[in-house]
């Protein structure tokens, strides 16, 4: 029989040796799930005080994302309170405890951008003029939110779709070239769906990129994808053409792509009156007007897409600018 | 004449019959109650709808993930409470029903007695995960339908393709093979918490030491693989070495708890592949072989 120290020793000896053989195999599989996104970051002191000491230590005994769910449902009763200091925190919280969920990053993002932001924009208990660099401050933030959760999730296109949109919002100070690279990162990840394309193929045109490489461009998308052939595409490709080299019919020019009078008034006319699309519209409010006076509709009709182009863009000027 | 077989330990039989028993003591502990506070649980998750924010995309999503959360959360708060409490509970029981008197007096190895004891402990994690595991397949899977069906309908005139990706990433949020992967790394990492604390259990003599010692080893685990890090490399710059004898110790001596943590991942909708279950479980094989053997030297020795 072993004496009690000899048991002693044998059992830290074996717990040491068995610690020694696995410690390098433990110590490659961590890295491997960390390299693969599958394990996260460990939690700093920060995200402690955060979100105080039992829940970080609930956290750190594997309930990370339950801790997470929690924080991501404060922000919900911070929405409906306009708690947007509060909620800014919150999703910062719920996006560090849990940094590969597409879902905070994205409902993170849009709070901050669109309802914080405007939230402050038309607080009538503010200044216009504080009003409105508290809404770019905001916009500012979410467009930051987003980048980071790009950066975290650099294969997810979804995210970088959203930036490019709050990128080209035209109510919220658009920059037309990084909504490119937004959508450009999109489409490299190679999983992005279709629309995607068309997306960043609107973006360059809003950029001002050189309309012979964009027409290229969009009719390469309708030879890969008949589908792709949509109301905005088709009265681009008038635009892109008219730009070219200038109709001297804009109606013919019109109904070669449309098909039809007709068609060409619809399409064209409600490309026209999307305002906060800021297209580029060379030669639409010309044929417009001739495709109005063919189909009897004068400028002053609530019909005519012209006058409807005029009440709407004095809508978003004050939505832009005033309140 | 015919000799008397020889008493060899790690008889799959004798083990099963201990482990059987074990299981059938646990489970008149009125351990299962707990299954009807987790389905509870998991029908409570299916109320945290967020509605009405003005993304419309977004809508159900947070309700699959909410279930997925709180149904993994819940296994593996069940499994590692269970894990800790029922081991720490066996063996100062069996003394104190003297049943370890009769079972020890018999020619029973206590390297299978003590392998029984694990063994129903884990039985018993592993039905209530698998009951657990199908309650929530079977909620997500309704849910997720219900889901599909309100997207459908407000989706019918996208594209094809567009309604393809929305409905992928709502099915990725559903009953996936990677979930049910994530309840078996649960079982997993329950598994390494109940052999340390049978290895606890034979150095003590008390369920309540036990029990709070275990505790302490499941949240030291948690950091166990920072100490690993700061001894093999990262941190070098200002690092006495006595420190690094530090890491080294906690590294050695306590178990990794944070490599199961990639559960959280897969509730994020990951996937898990079948080759990192098995690195997990050889992981987990390795620790329940070493802490059973541990265990055995230190109960090989004990007089009762």
């Amino acid at each position: 029989m072993r004496s009690r120290g000899a048991t002693t020793a044998l059992v830290l000896l074996v717990i040491a040796a068995g610690g020694a053989i696995r410690m390098r195999f433990e110590h490659d599989l961590t890295a491997d799930f960390r390299r693969r996104g599958l394990l996260a970051k460990p939690l700093d002191l920060d995200m402690r005080e955060r979100i105080g000491q039992d829940k970080w230590s609930v956290a750190l005994a594997g309930l990370r994302t339950l801790v997470a769910s929690f924080a991501g449902l404060k922000t919900t009763e911070q929405f409906n309170n306009t708690d947007w200091p509060g909620l800014a925190e919150s999703v910062d919280t719920t996006v560090q405890l849990s940094p590969h969920t597409q879902y905070y990053w994205d409902i993170g993002g849009w709070h901050l951008a669109y309802n914080a932001a405007s939230s402050y924009r038309y607080d009538k208990g503010l200044s216009k003029l504080r009003g409105e660099a508290e809404g770019r401050r905001w916009i500012e933030r979410g467009r930051e939110f987003y980048e980071r959760g790009i950066r975290n999730n650099p294969d997810d296109w979804q995210l970088s779709v959203r930036l490019g949109n709050l990128y080209s919002d035209s109510f919220r100070y658009p920059d037309d070239a990084k909504a490119v690279t937004a959508y450009s990162r999109a489409y490299a990840t190679g999983r992005a769906i279709p629309q995607v394309r068309r997306l960043l193929l609107q973006a360059r045109a809003r950029s001002g990129e050189d309309a012979g490489t964009l027409l290229k461009e969009l009719r390469s998308i309708f030879a890969e994808d008949p589908n792709s052939r949509v109301p905005t595409l088709l009265s681009l490709q008038y635009v892109l053409e008219a730009k070219l080299s200038p109709p001297t019919d804009y109606v013919e020019s019109a109904v070669k792509i449309f098909g039809s009078e007709k068609r060409a008034l619809r399409l064209l006319g409600t490309y026209f009156t999307n305002v906060g699309d800021r297209l580029p519209q060379t030669a639409v409010e010309p044929a417009v007007r001739l495709l109005e006076r063919k189909a009897g509709i004068a400028p002053e009709d609530p019909q005519s897409y012209i006058r409807q182009r005029e009440e709407l863009e004095s809508i978003a000027r004050i939505r832009r600018y005033g309140r | 004449m015919s000799r008397p077989a020889k008493n060899r330990p790690l008889n799959p039989r004798r083990i099963g019959v201990i482990a059987g028993h074990t299981f059938t003591q646990l489970v008149r502990m009125k351990v299962f109650y707990f299954l009807a506070i987790f389905a509870v649980i998991i029908l409570g998750s299916n109320v945290f709808n967020i509605q009405d924010i003005g993304r419309p995309d977004l809508e159900g999503m947070d309700v699959l993930r909410m279930i997925r959360s709180t149904s993994l959360g819940t296994m593996t708060l069940f499994s590692v409470v269970m894990g800790v409490v029922a081991t720490a509970l066996l063996l100062p029981k069996d003394v104190e029903d003297r049943t370890l008197y009769t079972i020890l007096a018999k020619p029973v190895p206590r390297l299978d007695y003590l392998l029984g004891k694990l063994g129903g402990v884990l039985l018993l994690i592993f039905v209530s995960l698998l009951v657990m595991d199908l309650l929530m397949t079977g909620v997500l899977a309704v849910r997720t339908q219900m889901v599909l069906s309100e997207q459908a309908a407000r989706v019918a005139e996208w594209p094809k393709a567009e309604q393809e990706a929305l409905f992928a990433e709502i099915r990725s949020q559903g009953a996936t093979w990677s979930i049910h992967g994530a309840v078996v790394a649960v079982f997993l990492r329950a598994a390494v918490i109940a052999s340390t604390a049978l290895l606890l259990s034979t150095i003590s003599t008390s369920t309540l030491f036990t029990t709070i010692t275990s505790f302490v080893v499941y949240f030291i685990g948690n950091f166990q693989s920072d100490a690993r890090e700061f001894f093999l490399g990262g941190a070098s710059g200002g690092i006495s070495p006595l420190a690094k004898m530090a890491g080294l110790a906690v590294a050695v001596v306590f178990p990794d708890f944070q490599q199961f943590n990639v559960i959280d991942t897969v509730i994020e909708g990951q996937p898990f592949l079948a080759s990192d279950i098995g690195a997990l479980a050889g992981i987990a094989l390795f620790y329940v072989v070493l802490h059973s053997f541990v265990s055995w030297l230190v109960f090989a020795g004990k007089e009762f």
